[in-house]
């Protein structure tokens, strides 16, 4: 079954201000989906709208037909949304099997090898507030694709890692893609757009325009 | 992020703090001739007396133990509304399931806590009652003022929990401890009304005290009080935007 993503007129005021005006969407499965736009041009917003955390003012969100803010949690998520973070105090992996247990969806061999898969040490017993910030930005991915989602909300995913480190991110999202995942991916890296996505968005005060295919 | 465990632990809080706010009783006091179940009636509540009218009150002191309460909980909430609320209501299936379990674990502490609170309070009585002989009635009592302190401080902590999810914890303590002040001086003030012993949570008729259909009547205003804004919180929970705010909660503090 391909996962589909309907969004269908989308608006949502906050104090007065159209955040998001008139988004309709219609994505697939197995794709990697890029939106660009200006700081506070409304893609996180989109984001937030889109996995359930926001509910619009109007308009509804479907995510493989299911209205998504009736339904919180039917469908699986990955999502990584600028100023999210795990708590401080706990290591990586405490923070990942939290998560995880929340749903049980996975053992954990399956979660330390999404921490392996982003190049961190699963046995790193250092709490996450002694990190980097590419370290987090790794952890953040790591609990995004470890439950293998079927829709993945990624703002800004290379956000602070080095090349290598990029290469690998990238090369996971590509492969979540071919897995069949509707992969949402915002960034201000043009390479992480011309490498990895096949149709642009660009959103611009709200708005969400459809570029056309890379 | 704290395990019911170590929250547990906390509820221990009150033990220092009702042992320094009873050390003339413990130290000072000769025991005397007198009813266990009005040591510790009087222990909690003070009474207010014009003619034939008494009103029991909440001592200004026992007010005390609902600030700590407040204090020591008052965060639970908003833990899980900083920056781990994406990663956290992206998978929570049931918003309002999650809600009523969080609430419980509050409901939970606030048992504890009225427990430790008791006991403590019993423990403190048995020294100042010379002859003391446990009988039905001080059980009766122990009874009564938990079903009467016990739905005051989960309302309390619900209330402090809710704000503080967008206000922060002192601003919510702040404005929490404020209503109580307030609740106090009305109680104080209109101590002969009817209504205000009935619908006030910190006073009522001390002739509640041999009536028990008047004390089950008080102890259901308590609990429905507990109903209402526990079922506030979860509709509000339920239907909130989450955004992701601030830095992480530590998981270890306040």
């Amino acid at each position: 079954m391909q996962h589909t993503l309907i969004a269908e007129k989308l608006y949502k005021i906050i104090d007065k201000k159209e955040v998001l005006y008139d988004v309709s969407l219609n994505l697939k499965g197995g794709r990697i989906y890029g939106f660009t736009g200006e700081n506070g041009s409304g893609k996180t917003m989109l984001f937030r709208t889109l996995s359930g955390l926001v509910r619009p003012t109007k308009g509804t969100v479907f995510l493989d037909g299911i209205d998504i803010h009736k339904e919180h949690g039917a469908v699986k998520l990955g999502v990584i949304i600028e100023n999210s973070g795990m708590w401080p105090d706990l290591t990586g992996w405490d923070n990942l099997l939290y998560l995880a247990s929340l749903n049980n969806y996975i053992s954990e061999a399956e979660i330390e090898y999404a921490i392996q898969r982003v190049g961190l040490d699963p046995n790193n017993k250092l709490p996450v507030k002694k990190y980097s910030l590419g370290m987090r930005q790794r952890l953040l991915i790591a609990q995004a694709i470890m439950e293998q989602p079927d829709f993945l909300f990624l703002d800004e995913p290379t956000n602070s890692i080095d090349q290598s480190g990029t290469a690998i991110i990238r090369q996971i999202i590509l492969e979540e893609a071919q897995r069949g995942a509707v992969i949402l991916m915002a960034s201000h890296i043009g390479e992480d757009i011309t490498k990895l996505c096949e149709e642009i968005y660009s959103v611009d005060a709200g708005k969400c325009v459809r570029l056309g295919n890379v | 992020m704290l395990k019911l465990s170590s929250l547990m632990k906390r509820t221990l809080y009150i033990i220092p703090f009702l042992f320094m706010t009873s050390l003339s009783e413990i130290f000072l006091y000769t025991p005397r001739e007198q009813n266990l179940s009005d040591v510790l009636w009087y222990s909690i509540f003070g009474r207010v007396s014009r003619g034939e009218v008494h009103t029991m009150i909440l001592e200004v002191k026992s007010l005390g133990f609902l600030f700590l309460f407040a204090i020591l909980f008052g965060s639970y909430f908003s833990n899980f509304f900083g920056q781990t609320s994406v990663l956290l209501f992206t998978r929570i299936k049931d918003r309002r399931k999650w809600g009523i379990k969080k609430i419980g674990i509050l409901c939970i502490l606030s048992s504890v806590y009225t427990l430790m609170l008791l006991l403590f309070e019993l423990a403190v009585g048995i020294r100042l009652v010379a002859g003391w002989i446990f009988h039905q009635k001080v059980m009766l009592t122990l009874m009564a003022m938990f079903g009467l302190i016990f739905p005051l401080l989960t309302v309390i902590c619900v209330s402090v929990n809710w704000m503080s999810i967008n206000h922060g914890i002192s601003m919510s303590i702040s404005v929490v401890i404020l209503a109580l002040v307030v609740l106090q001086m009305i109680a104080v003030f209109f101590f002969d009304n009817d209504y205000n012993m009935v619908l006030n949570p910190l006073c009522f008729n001390s002739a509640l005290l041999t009536a028990p259909k008047l004390m089950f009547v008080k102890i259901i205003v308590g609990l429905f009080y507990m109903a209402a804004v526990s079922a506030g919180l979860l509709l509000y929970i339920e239907h909130m935007d989450i955004f992701e705010k601030g830095g992480a909660k530590g998981c270890s503090i306040l």
